[in-house]
């Protein structure tokens, strides 16, 4: 991965055969990067950046530990392109301390201890800072399903519902 | 694992998309939201030579509606369903079929169209778009045509599309008064693939009678598949479960259902007539009162 001269600009007709610009704002700073078509938005955000916050487990969408949130809206960073994120705002788990309400979830993981070898812990943490509800006041099986999106290996899925369950 | 190489190509107009399409050949993929197709890239289990990513593309993501149809651009997220307010009351059961469609994340990125493109024998929102009667708006360098949704899947992952034609956009059919519709699905696993899903639409008269009913199964055979023997409903009124269960016993025994090796054909047969009677007695209670099933 090298420095690109200049970003796409918008609104214009892109191919690339071999290295493609990115231009975002990841974490409130502003990335500009020249990365090759293939590469995983997780793989950037690891490798490219050093973000190793956000974690690969599957690379299929499956297991929800690369959740991040673009746009403010979480997403498998595993299923996208570093190049699709131009001209976005990308915060991983380590720019949550800038999410509303985080601290709060943060601090009912640790006081539930919802959490085993913690590999999953960013992908929950993602997926919990962009709830429309009220997590503290939906039923368990919204909860479930909700959480359903992000795998535990350890299988410590009820210390977590407890966290959320926690949070007003 | 990581994906193979390919050209990456982003247009910035339907146009554009089009004229990619055409040029780059047979070879190459299109990439909407990428939830089902990525995954398999990953995995080298697909690997187009050229991927035309249409993210870029602003015209795809509208959604309105006229008279008759609600209309929703290739763009429009699965998320979009649930949290569009409009398109909720409007057509209700997209959002109830969105609760058995893989999670909030993937469902983020996912599209409607792309679903119904990928023709995943599992996927619900094709059987949702065929029990609609919906249709596609598929655009080529030789023009724009009106597909069937119904006719969209042609085997498991394979559609009727020629290579070089997009859908752009989903005609729905709005709701008429008297209407009531239902999903429900048996999976193993919240978000999992379906071994059986329904989607049911019920239409009374004003006298509580079936002037339209249609039940389309997911899961259970290569493609969304309409559930026969149903025609002896019409002028009645909506019978028990039990009536119901007696007029589709005989029909689903008969489902051509697809060899995927996890379960009993016999098994996932059964499956399909409860899923069947479960969505068509719903759909048949919120016919006559809206909020008569949950």
């Amino acid at each position: 991965m090298r420095r690109a001269p200049s970003p796409a600009p918008d609104g214009m007709f892109v191919m690339a055969t071999d290295e493609i610009s990115v231009d975002a704002t990841v974490n409130g700073r502003r990335v500009v990067a020249s990365v090759e078509a293939r590469m995983s938005l997780s793989d950037f955000l690891r490798h490219g950046l050093g973000l190793t916050g956000t974690h690969v487990g599957c690379e299929q969408g499956v297991c929800g530990s690369c959740n991040v949130l673009v746009d403010g809206v979480a997403v498998r960073s595993c299923l996208l392109w570093a190049t699709q994120v131009d001209g976005r705002i990308v915060t991983t788990v380590e720019g949550l301390q800038d999410v509303p309400g985080l601290e709060q979830a943060r601090e009912a993981f640790v006081a539930e201890e919802a959490f085993q070898c913690g590999f999953c812990t960013p992908g929950f943490l993602i997926a919990l800072a962009e709830v429309d509800f009220r997590p503290g006041e939906a039923g368990v099986t919204d909860l479930r399903r909700f959480l359903s999106g992000t795998l535990c290996r350890c299988t410590g899925y009820q210390t977590i519902l407890n966290a959320v369950r926690k949070l007003g | 694992m990581k994906p193979a190489r390919f050209r990456y190509l982003r247009p910035a107009s339907i146009g554009e998309a089009v004229d990619a399409l055409a040029e780059q050949g047979p070879d190459a993929a299109v990439l909407a939201g990428g939830q089902s197709l990525v995954p398999l890239m990953n995995q080298r289990l697909r690997c187009p030579a050229a991927l035309i990513d249409v993210n870029f593309v602003s015209e795809l993501a509208s959604r309105g509606d006229d008279d008759a149809s609600l209309v929703i651009g290739a763009l429009v997220r699965q998320r979009e369903l649930e949290s569009d307010r409009a398109l909720g009351r409007a057509e209700p059961l997209f959002a109830e079929a969105s609760l058995f469609v893989a999670n909030r994340q993937v469902r983020s990125r996912g599209t409607l169209v792309g679903s119904l493109a990928f023709a995943d024998p599992a996927a619900e929102y094709p059987a949702v778009l065929v029990a609609l009667g919906a249709t596609a708006t598929a655009r080529s360098p030789r023009g724009e045509r009106e597909v069937s949704c119904a006719s969209v899947a042609t085997g498991a992952f394979s559609n009727s599309l020629a290579a070089d034609e997009l859908i752009t956009s989903l005609r729905v059919p709005k709701a008429s008064a008297g209407r009531g519709s239902a999903f429900t699905e048996i999976a193993e696993r919240q978000g999992a693939r379906a071994l059986a899903g329904a989607a049911a639409l019920v239409e009374l008269d004003g006298e509580g009678s079936v002037t339209f009913c249609r039940v389309v199964l997911a899961g259970v055979a290569d493609v969304p598949l309409q559930v026969g023997g149903l025609d002896h409903l019409q002028g009645e009124p909506i019978p028990t479960g039990e009536k119901i269960r007696e007029l589709l016993t005989a029909w689903t025994r008969k489902i051509p259902v697809r060899d995927d090796r996890r379960v009993d054909p016999r098994y996932q047969r059964a499956l399909a007539l409860e899923v069947s009677v479960k969505a068509l007695q719903c759909a048949g209670r919120r016919a006559r009162r809206p909020t008569g099933c949950s």
